[in-house]
Protein backbone atom coordinates (compact mmCIF):
# COMPACT_ATOMS: atom_id res chain seq x y z
CA UNK A 1 0.00 0.00 0.00
CA UNK A 2 1.62 2.98 -0.62
CA UNK A 3 1.95 6.03 1.98
CA UNK A 4 -0.02 8.80 2.45
CA UNK A 5 0.19 11.86 4.21
CA UNK A 6 -3.32 11.39 5.51
CA UNK A 7 -5.51 8.31 6.63
CA UNK A 8 -7.73 7.18 4.10
CA UNK A 9 -11.05 8.19 5.55
CA UNK A 10 -9.29 12.31 5.72
CA UNK A 11 -8.73 11.22 2.69
CA UNK A 12 -11.77 10.46 1.07
CA UNK A 13 -13.67 13.42 2.96
CA UNK A 14 -11.58 15.87 1.12
CA UNK A 15 -11.98 14.18 -2.02
CA UNK A 16 -15.58 14.88 -1.97
CA UNK A 17 -15.16 18.48 -1.28
CA UNK A 18 -12.87 18.61 -4.01
CA UNK A 19 -10.36 19.63 -2.64
CA UNK A 20 -7.23 19.54 -4.98
CA UNK A 21 -4.89 18.60 -2.49
CA UNK A 22 -6.34 15.50 -2.15
CA UNK A 23 -6.28 15.13 -5.37
CA UNK A 24 -2.60 15.50 -5.79
CA UNK A 25 -1.90 13.28 -3.20
CA UNK A 26 -4.32 10.08 -4.16
CA UNK A 27 -2.17 10.01 -7.66
CA UNK A 28 0.63 11.11 -5.84
CA UNK A 29 -0.10 7.70 -3.72
CA UNK A 30 -1.40 5.19 -6.45
CA UNK A 31 -0.58 6.61 -9.56
CA UNK A 32 2.72 4.69 -10.20
CA UNK A 33 1.15 1.31 -9.06
CA UNK A 34 -2.30 1.56 -11.20
CA UNK A 35 0.08 2.35 -14.32
CA UNK A 36 1.91 -0.65 -13.66
CA UNK A 37 -0.90 -2.71 -13.33
CA UNK A 38 -2.55 -1.48 -16.15
CA UNK A 39 0.29 -1.56 -18.51
CA UNK A 40 0.69 -5.25 -17.34
CA UNK A 41 -3.17 -5.21 -18.82
CA UNK A 42 -2.61 -3.37 -21.75
CA UNK A 43 1.27 -3.89 -22.37
CA UNK A 44 1.23 -0.33 -23.72
CA UNK A 45 2.41 2.24 -22.18
CA UNK A 46 0.11 4.91 -23.86
CA UNK A 47 -2.64 3.53 -23.56
CA UNK A 48 -2.09 2.39 -19.82
CA UNK A 49 -1.05 6.38 -19.33
CA UNK A 50 -4.76 7.03 -20.69
CA UNK A 51 -6.40 4.51 -18.45
CA UNK A 52 -4.99 5.47 -15.05
CA UNK A 53 -5.93 9.34 -16.22
CA UNK A 54 -9.36 8.47 -17.32
CA UNK A 55 -9.01 6.00 -14.38
CA UNK A 56 -8.30 9.04 -11.66
CA UNK A 57 -11.27 11.54 -13.80
CA UNK A 58 -13.52 8.90 -13.29
CA UNK A 59 -13.09 8.14 -9.42
CA UNK A 60 -13.32 11.70 -8.99
CA UNK A 61 -16.52 12.47 -10.79
CA UNK A 62 -17.99 9.26 -8.48
CA UNK A 63 -16.37 9.79 -5.42
CA UNK A 64 -19.23 10.74 -3.63
CA UNK A 65 -20.65 6.87 -4.13
CA UNK A 66 -17.34 6.10 -2.38
CA UNK A 67 -18.71 4.48 1.06
CA UNK A 68 -15.39 3.30 2.45
CA UNK A 69 -16.63 -0.14 2.32
CA UNK A 70 -13.38 -1.21 0.77
CA UNK A 71 -9.43 0.48 0.44
CA UNK A 72 -9.29 3.51 -1.73
CA UNK A 73 -6.50 1.58 -4.23
CA UNK A 74 -9.17 -1.69 -4.28
CA UNK A 75 -11.77 1.12 -5.57
CA UNK A 76 -9.62 2.79 -8.12
CA UNK A 77 -8.06 -0.85 -9.28
CA UNK A 78 -12.06 -1.64 -10.09
CA UNK A 79 -12.33 1.22 -12.36
CA UNK A 80 -9.07 0.50 -13.90
CA UNK A 81 -9.87 -2.97 -14.75
CA UNK A 82 -13.72 -1.67 -15.92
CA UNK A 83 -11.83 0.79 -18.29
CA UNK A 84 -9.65 -1.42 -19.64
CA UNK A 85 -12.42 -3.72 -20.29
CA UNK A 86 -13.87 -0.89 -22.56
CA UNK A 87 -10.30 -0.12 -24.43
CA UNK A 88 -10.35 -3.63 -25.65
CA UNK A 89 -14.05 -4.52 -26.11
CA UNK A 90 -13.15 -4.54 -29.75
CA UNK A 91 -9.70 -6.20 -29.72
CA UNK A 92 -9.25 -10.35 -29.35
CA UNK A 93 -5.80 -9.72 -28.92
CA UNK A 94 -3.08 -6.94 -28.09
CA UNK A 95 -0.94 -5.68 -31.02
CA UNK A 96 2.64 -5.84 -29.88
CA UNK A 97 4.23 -2.72 -30.57
CA UNK A 98 7.52 -1.34 -30.98
CA UNK A 99 7.72 0.47 -28.02
CA UNK A 100 6.65 -2.31 -25.93
CA UNK A 101 9.55 -4.70 -27.85
CA UNK A 102 11.68 -1.82 -27.06
CA UNK A 103 11.19 -2.36 -23.04
CA UNK A 104 11.32 -6.37 -23.70
CA UNK A 105 14.71 -6.38 -24.73
CA UNK A 106 16.19 -5.51 -21.50
CA UNK A 107 20.07 -6.02 -21.04
CA UNK A 108 20.62 -9.78 -20.44
CA UNK A 109 22.31 -12.30 -18.37
CA UNK A 110 23.62 -15.97 -19.17
CA UNK A 111 21.60 -18.07 -17.10
CA UNK A 112 22.96 -21.67 -15.89
CA UNK A 113 20.58 -23.49 -18.19
CA UNK A 114 21.52 -21.10 -21.43
CA UNK A 115 18.39 -19.28 -21.40
CA UNK A 116 19.07 -15.44 -20.45
CA UNK A 117 16.10 -13.42 -18.00
CA UNK A 118 16.02 -10.90 -21.00
CA UNK A 119 14.67 -13.56 -23.68
CA UNK A 120 12.85 -15.04 -20.70
CA UNK A 121 11.40 -11.53 -20.01
CA UNK A 122 10.38 -10.98 -23.47
CA UNK A 123 8.97 -14.46 -24.04
CA UNK A 124 6.71 -14.33 -21.19
CA UNK A 125 5.23 -10.60 -21.77
CA UNK A 126 4.70 -11.35 -25.53
CA UNK A 127 3.07 -15.01 -24.51
CA UNK A 128 0.95 -12.57 -21.81
CA UNK A 129 -0.30 -10.27 -24.41
CA UNK A 130 -1.22 -12.85 -26.26
CA UNK A 131 -3.78 -14.33 -23.93
CA UNK A 132 -7.39 -13.10 -24.14
CA UNK A 133 -8.23 -10.49 -22.03
CA UNK A 134 -10.01 -12.92 -19.52
CA UNK A 135 -7.02 -14.94 -18.71
CA UNK A 136 -4.54 -12.06 -18.76
CA UNK A 137 -7.03 -10.20 -16.10
CA UNK A 138 -6.61 -13.19 -13.87
CA UNK A 139 -3.04 -13.91 -14.66
CA UNK A 140 -2.11 -9.57 -13.33
CA UNK A 141 -4.32 -9.76 -10.13
CA UNK A 142 -2.82 -13.14 -9.17
CA UNK A 143 0.56 -13.06 -9.61
CA UNK A 144 1.29 -8.59 -9.90
CA UNK A 145 -1.40 -7.64 -7.57
CA UNK A 146 -0.88 -10.95 -5.29
CA UNK A 147 -4.55 -10.66 -4.65
CA UNK A 148 -6.06 -14.10 -2.85
CA UNK A 149 -9.16 -15.57 -4.95
CA UNK A 150 -11.90 -14.48 -3.43
CA UNK A 151 -9.93 -10.90 -3.63
CA UNK A 152 -9.67 -11.48 -7.66
CA UNK A 153 -13.58 -13.33 -7.78
CA UNK A 154 -15.06 -9.57 -6.46
CA UNK A 155 -13.54 -7.92 -8.09
CA UNK A 156 -14.72 -9.84 -11.12
CA UNK A 157 -17.70 -10.43 -10.36
CA UNK A 158 -17.31 -14.00 -10.72
CA UNK A 159 -17.35 -17.15 -8.57
CA UNK A 160 -14.05 -18.60 -6.75
CA UNK A 161 -14.57 -21.19 -8.75
CA UNK A 162 -14.14 -19.34 -12.20
CA UNK A 163 -11.31 -17.58 -11.24
CA UNK A 164 -9.21 -21.11 -10.35
CA UNK A 165 -11.01 -22.68 -13.58
CA UNK A 166 -9.70 -19.19 -15.21
CA UNK A 167 -6.30 -19.66 -13.93
CA UNK A 168 -5.92 -23.15 -14.66
CA UNK A 169 -6.31 -22.25 -18.53
CA UNK A 170 -4.51 -18.99 -18.71
CA UNK A 171 -1.41 -20.73 -17.29
CA UNK A 172 -1.62 -23.85 -19.64
CA UNK A 173 -2.26 -21.17 -22.56
CA UNK A 174 1.10 -19.69 -21.64
CA UNK A 175 2.97 -22.90 -21.31
CA UNK A 176 2.01 -23.31 -24.85
CA UNK A 177 3.15 -20.11 -26.34
CA UNK A 178 6.21 -20.08 -24.14
CA UNK A 179 9.50 -21.95 -25.53
CA UNK A 180 10.71 -25.19 -24.18
CA UNK A 181 13.19 -23.52 -22.10
CA UNK A 182 10.01 -22.34 -19.85
CA UNK A 183 8.45 -24.58 -18.40
CA UNK A 184 5.83 -23.08 -15.62
CA UNK A 185 4.52 -26.71 -15.07
CA UNK A 186 7.48 -28.54 -15.05
CA UNK A 187 9.97 -29.94 -11.55
CA UNK A 188 12.07 -26.72 -11.04
CA UNK A 189 11.42 -25.05 -14.37
CA UNK A 190 10.86 -22.06 -12.83
CA UNK A 191 13.88 -22.26 -10.91
CA UNK A 192 16.25 -22.21 -14.06
CA UNK A 193 15.06 -19.09 -14.89
CA UNK A 194 16.04 -16.88 -11.95
CA UNK A 195 17.75 -13.67 -12.93
CA UNK B 1 -8.53 -35.41 1.97
CA UNK B 2 -7.32 -36.73 -1.34
CA UNK B 3 -5.62 -35.52 -4.76
CA UNK B 4 -8.58 -33.72 -6.13
CA UNK B 5 -10.07 -32.34 -3.28
CA UNK B 6 -6.09 -30.72 -2.45
CA UNK B 7 -6.29 -29.83 -6.26
CA UNK B 8 -9.38 -27.87 -5.84
CA UNK B 9 -8.39 -26.09 -2.73
CA UNK B 10 -4.53 -25.62 -4.26
CA UNK B 11 -4.65 -21.48 -4.33
CA UNK B 12 -6.25 -21.24 -0.68
CA UNK B 13 -3.34 -23.58 0.08
CA UNK B 14 -0.81 -21.40 -1.08
CA UNK B 15 -2.34 -17.94 -0.61
CA UNK B 16 -2.35 -19.64 3.35
CA UNK B 17 -6.85 -18.72 3.34
CA UNK B 18 -7.52 -22.01 4.02
CA UNK B 19 -9.64 -22.95 7.40
CA UNK B 20 -7.53 -24.57 10.31
CA UNK B 21 -9.67 -27.60 10.06
CA UNK B 22 -9.03 -27.85 6.55
CA UNK B 23 -5.29 -26.91 5.98
CA UNK B 24 -4.46 -29.73 8.75
CA UNK B 25 -6.40 -31.99 6.38
CA UNK B 26 -4.27 -30.58 3.65
CA UNK B 27 -1.20 -30.41 5.49
CA UNK B 28 -2.15 -34.47 6.32
CA UNK B 29 -2.46 -35.27 2.69
CA UNK B 30 1.08 -33.18 1.44
CA UNK B 31 2.45 -35.79 3.99
CA UNK B 32 1.70 -38.47 1.98
CA UNK B 33 1.47 -37.50 -1.34
CA UNK B 34 4.53 -36.69 -3.24
CA UNK B 35 2.63 -35.56 -6.19
CA UNK B 36 0.61 -32.82 -4.54
CA UNK B 37 3.69 -31.68 -2.95
CA UNK B 38 5.13 -30.93 -5.87
CA UNK B 39 2.01 -29.16 -7.56
CA UNK B 40 2.38 -26.95 -4.78
CA UNK B 41 5.93 -26.26 -4.49
CA UNK B 42 5.30 -25.70 -8.05
CA UNK B 43 2.34 -22.89 -7.66
CA UNK B 44 4.85 -20.91 -5.18
CA UNK B 45 7.73 -21.10 -7.88
CA UNK B 46 5.27 -19.56 -10.07
CA UNK B 47 3.85 -17.63 -8.29
CA UNK B 48 7.37 -15.51 -7.16
CA UNK B 49 8.93 -16.15 -11.25
CA UNK B 50 5.45 -14.15 -12.62
CA UNK B 51 5.64 -11.10 -9.91
CA UNK B 52 9.21 -11.19 -10.23
CA UNK B 53 8.84 -10.71 -13.84
CA UNK B 54 6.20 -8.06 -13.63
CA UNK B 55 8.34 -6.06 -11.06
CA UNK B 56 10.85 -6.03 -13.24
CA UNK B 57 9.01 -5.08 -16.59
CA UNK B 58 7.02 -2.42 -14.94
CA UNK B 59 9.13 -0.97 -11.86
CA UNK B 60 10.84 1.84 -14.23
CA UNK B 61 6.93 3.23 -15.20
CA UNK B 62 5.68 6.63 -13.65
CA UNK B 63 2.81 8.23 -14.02
CA UNK B 64 3.72 11.25 -17.34
CA UNK B 65 3.49 14.45 -15.56
CA UNK B 66 0.98 15.77 -17.82
CA UNK B 67 -1.42 13.50 -17.00
CA UNK B 68 -1.36 14.46 -13.69
CA UNK B 69 -1.49 17.81 -14.11
CA UNK B 70 -4.87 17.15 -16.19
CA UNK B 71 -6.39 14.98 -13.74
CA UNK B 72 -5.70 17.77 -11.38
CA UNK B 73 -7.46 20.01 -14.09
CA UNK B 74 -10.81 18.00 -14.35
CA UNK B 75 -11.39 18.70 -10.80
CA UNK B 76 -12.58 22.26 -12.29
CA UNK B 77 -15.30 21.02 -14.19
CA UNK B 78 -16.48 19.47 -11.30
CA UNK B 79 -16.97 21.84 -9.00
CA UNK B 80 -20.51 23.09 -10.34
CA UNK B 81 -22.27 20.40 -10.57
CA UNK B 82 -20.41 18.46 -7.44
CA UNK B 83 -23.42 19.79 -5.04
CA UNK B 84 -25.75 18.32 -7.16
CA UNK B 85 -24.58 15.35 -7.28
CA UNK B 86 -23.84 15.79 -3.58
CA UNK B 87 -27.37 16.20 -2.42
CA UNK B 88 -28.39 13.44 -5.28
CA UNK B 89 -26.03 11.10 -3.26
CA UNK B 90 -27.53 11.88 -0.09
CA UNK B 91 -31.58 11.44 -0.73
CA UNK B 92 -31.49 8.89 -3.59
CA UNK B 93 -31.95 6.09 -1.32
CA UNK B 94 -34.01 7.61 1.26
CA UNK B 95 -36.39 9.05 -1.77
CA UNK B 96 -36.25 5.40 -4.01
CA UNK B 97 -37.56 3.66 -1.07
CA UNK B 98 -40.16 6.18 -0.43
CA UNK B 99 -41.43 5.55 -3.56
CA UNK B 100 -41.32 1.98 -3.74
CA UNK B 101 -43.24 1.69 -0.60
CA UNK B 102 -46.07 4.21 -1.67
CA UNK B 103 -45.99 2.30 -4.85
CA UNK B 104 -46.87 -0.83 -3.40
CA UNK B 105 -49.00 0.59 -0.06
CA UNK B 106 -50.68 2.32 -3.39
CA UNK B 107 -51.48 -0.82 -5.26
CA UNK B 108 -51.87 -3.30 -2.03
CA UNK B 109 -54.99 -0.37 -1.34
CA UNK B 110 -56.43 -0.72 -4.54
CA UNK B 111 -56.40 -3.99 -4.61
CA UNK B 112 -57.89 -4.84 -0.92
CA UNK B 113 -60.70 -1.73 -1.66
CA UNK B 114 -61.62 -3.19 -5.27
CA UNK B 115 -62.25 -6.87 -3.76
CA UNK B 116 -63.82 -5.20 -0.97
CA UNK B 117 -66.24 -4.12 -3.30
CA UNK B 118 -67.02 -7.07 -5.54
CA UNK B 119 -67.61 -8.98 -2.47
CA UNK B 120 -69.70 -6.61 -1.00
CA UNK B 121 -71.92 -6.95 -4.49
CA UNK B 122 -71.30 -10.02 -4.50
CA UNK B 123 -72.67 -11.03 -1.03
CA UNK B 124 -76.21 -8.66 -2.22
CA UNK B 125 -78.98 -11.41 -2.38
CA UNK B 126 -81.73 -10.92 -4.93
CA UNK B 127 -84.74 -9.15 -3.15
CA UNK B 128 -88.19 -10.16 -3.94
CA UNK B 129 -90.71 -7.47 -3.29
CA UNK B 130 -94.79 -8.46 -4.01
CA UNK B 131 -97.05 -5.49 -3.58
CA UNK B 132 -100.85 -5.84 -3.98
CA UNK B 133 -103.52 -3.67 -3.48
CA UNK B 134 -107.74 -4.12 -3.83
CA UNK B 135 -109.67 -1.97 -6.78
CA UNK B 136 -112.96 -1.39 -5.95
CA UNK B 137 -115.41 -1.05 -8.64
CA UNK B 138 -118.87 0.06 -8.05
CA UNK B 139 -121.97 -1.03 -10.54
CA UNK B 140 -125.06 1.12 -10.27
CA UNK B 141 -128.57 -0.42 -12.02
CA UNK B 142 -132.32 0.79 -12.02
CA UNK B 143 -134.58 -1.60 -11.42
CA UNK B 144 -137.77 -0.42 -10.98
CA UNK B 145 -137.81 2.49 -8.63
CA UNK B 146 -134.71 1.26 -6.87
CA UNK B 147 -131.15 1.46 -7.58
CA UNK B 148 -129.28 -1.25 -6.79
CA UNK B 149 -125.63 -1.19 -6.57
CA UNK B 150 -122.84 -3.44 -6.34
CA UNK B 151 -119.06 -3.65 -5.58
CA UNK B 152 -116.48 -5.86 -6.55
CA UNK B 153 -113.00 -6.19 -6.04
CA UNK B 154 -110.28 -6.36 -8.00
CA UNK B 155 -107.08 -7.61 -6.03
CA UNK B 156 -103.39 -6.47 -8.23
CA UNK B 157 -100.75 -7.94 -7.24
CA UNK B 158 -96.81 -7.06 -8.74
CA UNK B 159 -94.33 -8.49 -7.77
CA UNK B 160 -90.77 -8.10 -8.64
CA UNK B 161 -87.07 -9.21 -8.15
CA UNK B 162 -84.79 -6.41 -7.31
CA UNK B 163 -80.94 -7.05 -8.27
CA UNK B 164 -79.28 -3.81 -7.78
CA UNK B 165 -79.52 -2.98 -11.10
CA UNK B 166 -82.64 -3.37 -14.05
CA UNK B 167 -85.74 -5.49 -12.20
CA UNK B 168 -85.17 -8.88 -13.46
CA UNK B 169 -88.81 -9.85 -13.27
CA UNK B 170 -91.74 -7.81 -13.12
CA UNK B 171 -95.08 -9.98 -12.53
CA UNK B 172 -98.93 -8.03 -12.81
CA UNK B 173 -102.08 -10.76 -11.67
CA UNK B 174 -104.88 -9.50 -11.73
CA UNK B 175 -107.35 -11.57 -9.95
CA UNK B 176 -111.11 -12.09 -10.46
CA UNK B 177 -113.71 -10.49 -8.79
CA UNK B 178 -114.72 -11.43 -5.42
Amino acid sequence: MAQTGMDEEQLVRNLKTQDPGAVQELVNSYGDRLLRSAFALCGNETEAQDIVQDTFIQAIQSVHRFRGRSAIYTWLYAILVNLTRHYHRDRKRIIYDDELADREASPTEDNSNGLDSGTASSALGQALRQLSLAHREVIVLRYYENMKIHEIAAHLAVSKGTVKSRLHYAIEEMQKLLPGELNLFGSGGTEEIRR
Amino acid sequence: MNCRQFQNQLYEYVEGTLSTSIRAAAEQHLAQCNACRQTAHQEQQRAQFLSDHFLQKTESLVLRPEVRRRIIASLQCESAPGIVVTLWDCFRWPVGIAASVLLVASVLLVTHFSRVQTGALQAQSPVFVEVSYHLPTYTFRKEGNLILDTVSEETVVISETLLNTKPSQVKHEKKMPL
